[in-house]
């Protein structure tokens, strides 16, 4: 009788174990989804959304051009190059056949400056490369700006004296190290 | 007021000096075509130069060309690598650049620690390629074999015996 009674407690407690196991089963299962999307949620790759500061694209469009003029007006780092005006023939050889003067030179240079020391103001703390990269330029496109900026100053400093200005020079140099551009 | 003598001319700058090269004084180690032609603007040729920054930590050491070639972008890019490789130097593959009208590399000299930049420009009007090449060394300063503790002090002249 007692063997019967206790056989017929463990049957009718054996769905209910069952029963609080599959609970305890699924509160697991949805705890660890829980966790997992939490830490998912917590270490998920941060999407940079910066932006620059209003202006800079046009300033970094017309510091490109201005670097064109040296190079027969192509395009520089992706961006439209320099297109003299097609009923000015002293102009167009002045660009397209490299016929400019160290005048020229320093003349363009103060405006490359002018732009650069605008890019500067508004991204206070950036760097030229990581305002291009923002800009969204490939790493090609970059490297093309980057260069033709260098060889610009290189080109300014060979014509030092000889009608670019020592100031306009040493003020290319001067935005290039705050631009973390190395000179050299 | 300095009179004209035979020393070698030199521009002063701000932070150094700027020093006019012969092509025949361009540096050994970067290789150049066996007549080599040099770019020339509304102004003239534009030679070689030698520039020599003083900072404080180092003196800086630059040489930039701008040489023109009768040959196409491929051309004359590959021709420069091939020559530097040849030279020695290796080529930093994560810089650089190359697209339909212009090109850039950058070597370093495993020997020497020299680095060297080129860019180069289709001049579509003109029918020819540009290169423009800078080779930088950077000296640190003081120089390090004189901070070595080998090097003896010299001694002041009162501590030497000598009158001032």
């Amino acid at each position: 009788m007692k063997d019967s009674l206790s056989a017929g407690a463990r049957l009718s407690t054996a769905p209910l174990i069952i029963a609080l196991a599959g609970i305890v089963a699924m509160a697991m299962v949805a705890y660890h989804q829980l966790v997992r999307l939490d830490v998912g949620v917590a270490h998920a790759p941060r999407v940079v959304t910066a932006r620059l500061a209003p202006g800079t694209e046009g300033l970094l469009q017309q510091t490109a051009e201005h670097l064109s003029k040296m190079q027969g007006g192509d395009s520089i780092g992706g961006f439209p190059g320099f297109e003299p005006p097609g009923d000015d023939e002293k102009y167009r050889r002045k660009i397209k056949d490299r016929d400019y003067n160290p005048q020229d030179v320093n003349d363009w240079v103060k405006e490359i400056n002018n732009f650069l020391r605008q890019i500067t103001n508004k991204n206070r703390g950036l760097t030229l490369e990581v305002i291009l990269q923002r800009q969204g330029l490939n790493r090609g496109q970059i490297d093309s700006f980057i260069n033709t900026l260098r060889d610009t100053q290189a080109t300014a400093a060979g014509m030092e004296g000889h009608g670019v200005s020592e100031a306009t020079a040493k003020t290319l140099e001067a935005l290039m190290k705050v631009l973390g551009v190395s000179t050299w | 007021m300095v009179g004209q003598i035979n020393l070698r001319p030199f521009r002063r700058k701000h932070d150094g000096v700027l020093i006019y090269l012969r092509l025949d004084e361009w540096p050994t180690d970067v290789p150049l075509p066996a007549e080599p032609a040099v770019v020339e603007t509304g102004d003239g040729p534009f030679m070689p130069y030698w520039r020599l920054v003083f900072e404080p930590e180092q003196t800086v050491e630059v040489v930039v060309g701008w040489f023109k070639f009768s040959c196409s972008l491929d051309e004359t890019v590959i021709w420069h690598q091939n020559e530097m490789e040849r030279c020695g130097w290796v080529r930093d593959t994560t810089r650089g650049f190359k697209d339909e009208t212009s090109a850039g590399m950058n070597f370093q000299h495993p020997q020497t620690g020299v680095k060297v930049e080129m860019s180069f420009r289709w001049w579509r009007h003109l029918h020819h390629t540009t290169v423009m090449i800078r080779r930088v060394v950077k000296h640190p300063w003081p120089p390090a074999d004189e901070l070595g503790a080998g090097a003896p002090e010299l001694p002041l002249p009162h501590e030497a015996g000598i009158s001032e």
